[in-house]
């Protein structure tokens, strides 16, 4: 992967003496910052200005999160004419944007606040889930803190994940899901996680690694990383996520879960999520501008009815059900789900459509 | 109040006019100018251009390109002129544009080419043109917006000149990353066929892509250019086919488009035809498919008017119901 670098950051003022923000500086030497007020003015000039997604890149915002941290998953809410089969998935947001640069990133259409930005505010953070789990002691939350950013590339950088595995491993009723396109797991291997936070990884064949994730770490590392988490006792995630059609694709995606199988034992593997490639209009014409040798634009991809382009059902139904059966070879009994898809595609794939606290509940067995 | 000094109208010779030095022009040369003419040839030139002098016998346009233009047509011979005295230049160009925005609405060319005038020939910074002219020009004032136009003044000028019409601004920018050969194809295309604008863009997205297709080997189809994609996908011969209106020959060109660019969708959207034929439905049955198969049932309506039709289409459904045809469609779903 390679890492990241501002050219310029902006502190505001409020979270001036986090602990997180001392990292970040700490580490980067060297880059000028400046202290600010608020993030208003520089969204307002990010709207004036529309810089690049490149450029607005090097910029990192170090900020105060003024709303809630935790929430349920986007994919829980259904669109109007679709209901997608949801996992009872939560998420935490402590950072937006992501300096990777992988072509069909929904983040580039989606983002109006362009800016690498963490939030520092992380005793906060820790507040309102201590909150929210003592609200409902009698549910268990599976969480995940990589809607709006990669779980761990900045990691190096901010170690907020020393504040959040360690919390997690006190906690009875949650369990925590770092999910990346990095290598970097060099800040969890000493913490005491108590087998609470999954480690997970976005996993494509290095053929669509190579063209189309920009920046990441290659599979090789990835899947390296994951052997090293898995050695620190952590179990581990894999999402294959998105499935890409392309001419030699079945080949391909078998290997890539053979080699998953063979770097980590089944018994590690907490989960292993599909998903086939989607995007919105807006999605496909930024990754044509910006990615013009991007082949995934170019895919039988047709619109859906929660606004997105997928590859037409048939084509996707029968990767799903061709992967499922190649990670069944592997592990007859790892946990498996179709992530943002309706429950036409689940019965076709898996024969059962699932209610969300069914599902979730399945996810979290190996949690006892 | 704001005054200038008063200039004496003055009758120059045309021919000592240089309109070729457009230093300040606002207006497009190819700016279509008939209604201009018109008004000429009854009235006359009622505003003077107002020119600068270049070197003892000649003359610039400060303002009135189109004006003289229109003399040029109508062979007048003397024109009624202000010699403008200032060296300030950027201050006549801004003069002229207003001149410009107080007559005449400005297409978003020339609106596009007094913004790239401003920051390249008087070196206005960025910040300077959203401030104080692209608020006035209606231009939203903010960076895209500024690109896009600046964008627009620098396309190929073949591609400005369809810009008049019938090309789409949006579409003009991305033609220009098509080579000379393309963006003849698709403007040769786009005046066969009068396209509103969201069938343009259609258009040019499919063919795009069909382009990026090529270019990357992806393609499943033969054809190595746009010319052959257009033969390729029976295009040619529905553009000759005489006995369709002009609407119905784009709709089947556009058709036969869609089907090199989706090949497995096709093949997969004639299976069900096939199948769907060989049930022989009835025309009071309509029997429809989930669009692009996205969705598990078959929706079936039907009409009857009287209680023997509604036997007779129950008959027909339970008919089809049975045939090996009706499975194998609910399995392409």
């Amino acid at each position: 992967m390679k890492p990241y670098r501002p050219e310029q950051i902006f502190v505001e003022r409020a979270v001036e003496n986090s602990p997180i923000t001392k990292n970040v500086l700490d580490r980067l030497p060297g880059v000028p910052t400046r202290s600010i007020d608020s993030t208003e003015n520089l969204l307002e000039q990010s709207q004036r200005w529309n810089p690049t997604i490149p450029r607005s890149k090097q910029s990192l915002i170090l900020a105060r999160h003024k709303g809630n941290f935790f929430k349920p998953c986007p994919g829980r809410q259904a669109k109007e004419g679709f209901k997608g089969v949801c996992c009872n998935y939560f998420v935490i947001n402590y950072a937006s944007n992501c300096h990777m640069e992988c072509s069909y990133c929904y983040l580039q259409s989606y983002l109006n606040f362009p800016y690498m930005t963490i939030y520092a505010n992380e005793a906060d953070l820790v507040t309102e889930l201590e909150t929210a789990f003592a609200q409902s002691p009698h549910d268990f939350f599976r969480i995940g803190t990589g809607e709006l950013a990669d779980s761990l590339a900045l990691d190096p950088l901010t170690g907020y994940s020393r504040v959040l595995v360690e919390f997690f491993a006190r906690q009875p009723n949650a369990v925590l899901e770092l999910k990346t396109k990095s290598n970097c797991v060099e800040n969890l291997l000493g913490l005491q996680h108590e087998g609470k936070t999954v480690v997970s990884w976005s996993m494509n064949p290095r053929y669509v690694q190579a063209r189309e994730e920009h920046k990441t770490a290659s599979i090789s590392q990835r899947l390296k990383a994951a052997g090293e988490c898995v050695r620190a006792g952590y179990p581990v995630g894999f999402h294959l996520d998105p499935l890409v059609f392309y001419p030699g694709w079945d080949t391909d995606y078998r290997d890539l879960i053979g080699e998953i199988f063979q770097t980590v034992p089944a018994a590690s593997i907490a989960w292993i999520s599909v998903g086939s490639l989607r995007m919105t209009t807006q999605l496909k014409e930024t990754m044509r501008r910006r990615f013009p040798n991007s082949f995934l634009p170019l895919g039988e991809l047709v619109p859906n009815p929660d606004g997105k382009m997928r590859y037409f059902k048939p084509l996707r139904v029968g990767m799903y059900r061709q992967v499922v059966e190649w990670i069944r070879e592997k592990s007859p009994t790892t946990q498996i789900y179709a992530c943002m898809e309706g429950p036409g595609v689940w019965k076709e794939v898996f024969q059962r459509v699932p209610k969300a606290v069914d599902l979730g509940q399945e996810l979290i067995q190996i949690f006892g | 109040m704001f005054e200038q000094p008063v200039n004496a109208i003055q009758m120059i010779s045309a021919e000592r006019i240089d309109s070729e030095d457009r230093f300040f022009a606002v207006s497009l040369p190819w700016s279509p100018i008939e209604q201009l003419n018109r008004s000429v040839e009854k009235v006359g030139i009622l505003s003077p251009l107002h020119v600068q002098k270049t070197t003892d016998d000649k003359f610039r346009i400060v303002m009135g390109f189109r004006r003289y233009l229109s003399c040029q047509n109508l062979g007048v011979l003397n024109i009624p002129c202000i010699v403008r005295e200032q060296d300030d230049e950027g201050a006549l160009f801004i003069e002229a544009l207003e001149d410009n925005l107080a007559t005449r609405g400005l297409h978003l060319l020339e609106k596009a080419h007094a913004l790239m005038k401003l920051r390249r020939n008087f070196k206005l910074e960025d910040q300077i043109l959203m401030e104080n002219f692209m608020p006035q020009l209606e231009i939203r004032a903010d960076r895209f917006h500024l690109d896009r136009y600046l964008d627009l003044a620098q396309l190929p000028e073949s591609i400005q000149r369809s810009l008049l019409d019938p090309l789409e601004p949006d579409v003009a920018l991305k033609l220009s990353s098509w080579n000379d050969q393309e963006q003849n194809f698709f403007l040769g295309v786009i005046s066969r066929f009068p396209l509103g604008k969201n069938k343009q863009k259609q258009l040019f997205g499919i063919l795009d892509e069909l382009r990026a297709l090529l270019r990357q080997g992806g393609a499943l189809f033969q054809a190595k250019d746009l010319d052959g994609i257009w033969a390729e996908c029976g295009a040619v011969a529905i553009e000759r086919d005489e006995s369709l209106s002009l609407p119905e020959r784009f709709n089947r060109a556009f058709e036969g488009l869609r089907r090199l660019r989706f090949p497995r969708l096709t093949e997969h959207e004639k299976r069900y035809q096939e199948l769907k034929a060989a049930l022989k439905i009835p025309p009071q049955i309509h029997f429809v498919a989930p669009p692009y198969f996205e969705g598990d049932q078959i929706d079936v309506s039907f009409s009857f008017g009287d209680s023997a039709e509604l036997l007779e289409v129950a008959a027909k459904l339970d008919a089809m119901a049975q045939k090996d045809e009706l499975k194998e469609i609910l399995k392409l779903l």
